[in-house]
């Protein structure tokens, strides 16, 4: 059970010992370890229903989200799954403007792929929730495959 | 050389003509078939081994011209009549005039976001989603939820005299590319994928045909701003020596032999009508 992150158990609570021997379990174990993480909550996750699907939301840290050489990152920070599909996101650097600063990180997701959302601490708290929300918008009747949850090198 | 026409100019059977190539090509199970075009647009949107080619970048125009000129290439395999029609979202802007007819594309998806129910790409069997981020097997539309580029807007940007600027990414606000593409405004391209919704708002936005039209007419703005600033080598940015993005001599991947520089003219493949 190493593997079982604290994003994992965020995500299935008591219930991980249990599905991780079915097929969301095993989409569990494919998530990148967060291990070197501090293991604390954070405020904004989410575990909940919309529109028949259970969206998850997990962020990174908040010093992740915002960088201001584009260069800087190599992985997502933030982690979204819909009924226990992972969601690929990819950051987009904002144009800075008077709405935003310069360096300033939005997020597309493999659904809605040219729109990109802000997340943050501050006024768009509720981003990632925004973003999985638009993504099972985009999916109606249908469920995310595989190559939803595959992610990219976005050429840094 | 072929002429590329406006979907609404097109004949009855110039329309027939194109939907039927297209279906041949997505028919083709081998070599470079309709799913290899959307698996490689999937692969070249994010970078490949740290250089953005098809969005995010100055190459973004040139890149997705070849991609275009693969695509109408492929498709002239089985009709060399056939041309890549465009569609000037400033004119038709409605979900069931051009392009969205019943003998070209076909319409919106039932129920704001399901099935295409009407033309030649309705439903699975006409029209089958191999590669794709959704279960969906057949084309989805939703479209409408924003409001398409005005003609304003197109002027606008066609007015910006700089091709490109640093940092040559989403984030750069010094030149056309960036307003033509959509990460700064008054974002052109991102615009209509989201208007389209359903497939088109995917990364696998390739899988709707109506791709090749809006694409198509992105290239013809290109050569707009071109006809008024210059189809020369001095009209592309960067011109060397800057990482992560393709200069003016560097391969345009995943053409090897095909540069920001060897796209610029296009009249002898193709003009625009």
């Amino acid at each position: 059970m190493s593997t079982v992150t604290r994003r994992d158990l965020l995500r299935y609570g008591a219930a991980a010992t249990v599905v991780v021997s079915g097929a969301v379990g095993a989409q569990a174990l494919s998530t990148p370890s967060s291990a070197a993480q501090p293991a604390t909550t954070d405020p904004r996750d989410f575990d909940v229903e919309y529109r028949g699907k259970r969206i998850t939301g997990a962020h990174g840290p908040a010093n992740n989200t915002r960088v201001t050489v584009a260069g800087s990152r190599t992985r997502e920070p933030h982690q979204v799954l819909i009924d226990g599909r992972k969601l690929a996101l990819m950051p987009i650097e904002l144009p800075p403007s008077a709405a935003v600063p310069a360096g300033t990180i939005a997020f597309i997701s493999a659904l809605n792929h040219y729109e990109p959302v802000l997340v943050d601490d501050g006024k768009h708290a509720g981003g990632l929730l925004k973003l999985a929300r638009r993504a099972v918008d985009a999916l109606g009747d249908t469920e995310l495959t595989a190559l939803a949850g595959v992610e990219h090198d976005h050429g840094h | 050389m072929g002429v590329r026409k406006s979907a609404r100019n097109l004949t009855g059977p110039e329309k027939a003509a194109f939907v039927a190539a297209v279906k041949r090509l997505k028919a083709q199970t081998t070599g470079r078939n309709y799913d290899w075009f959307v698996t490689t647009h999937m692969t070249y949107f994010a970078g490949v081994n740290g250089i953005r080619y098809a969005h995010q970048a100055p190459s973004f125009l040139p890149w997705h011209r070849q991609y275009l000129i693969e695509f109408e290439r492929a498709l002239q395999v089985y009709d060399p009549s056939v041309s890549v029609p465009y569609w000037d979202w400033t004119v038709d802007r409605s979900t069931s005039g051009a392009p969205f007819t019943a003998d070209l594309l076909g319409g919106n998806g039932s129920g704001g976001n399901g099935p295409v129910t009407t033309g030649p790409f309705a439903g699975a069997t006409n029209w089958r989603i191999n590669v794709g981020s959704t279960t969906a097997t057949s084309l989805r539309r939703a479209m409408g939820t924003n409001t398409l580029p005005t003609a304003a807007q197109v002027t606008s940007v066609l007015g910006v005299s700089a091709y490109d600027a640093a940092p040559w990414n989403s984030s750069a606000t010094g030149g056309m590319r960036n307003r033509m593409e959509g990460w700064t405004t008054p974002n052109l391209h991102n615009t209509v994928h989201v208007w389209v919704g359903g497939h088109m708002g995917q990364q696998d936005s390739p899988n709707d045909p109506a791709f090749w039209l809006h694409h198509c007419n992105i290239d013809r703005l290109w050569s707009q701003w071109q006809t008024r600033w210059g189809f020369d080598a001095a009209h592309y940015v960067p011109a060397s020596g800057t990482a992560g993005v393709v200069d003016l001599n560097e391969p345009l991947q995943p053409w090897p032999t095909v540069t920001p520089a060897s796209v610029l003219q296009h009249s002898s493949l193709y003009t625009y009508a």
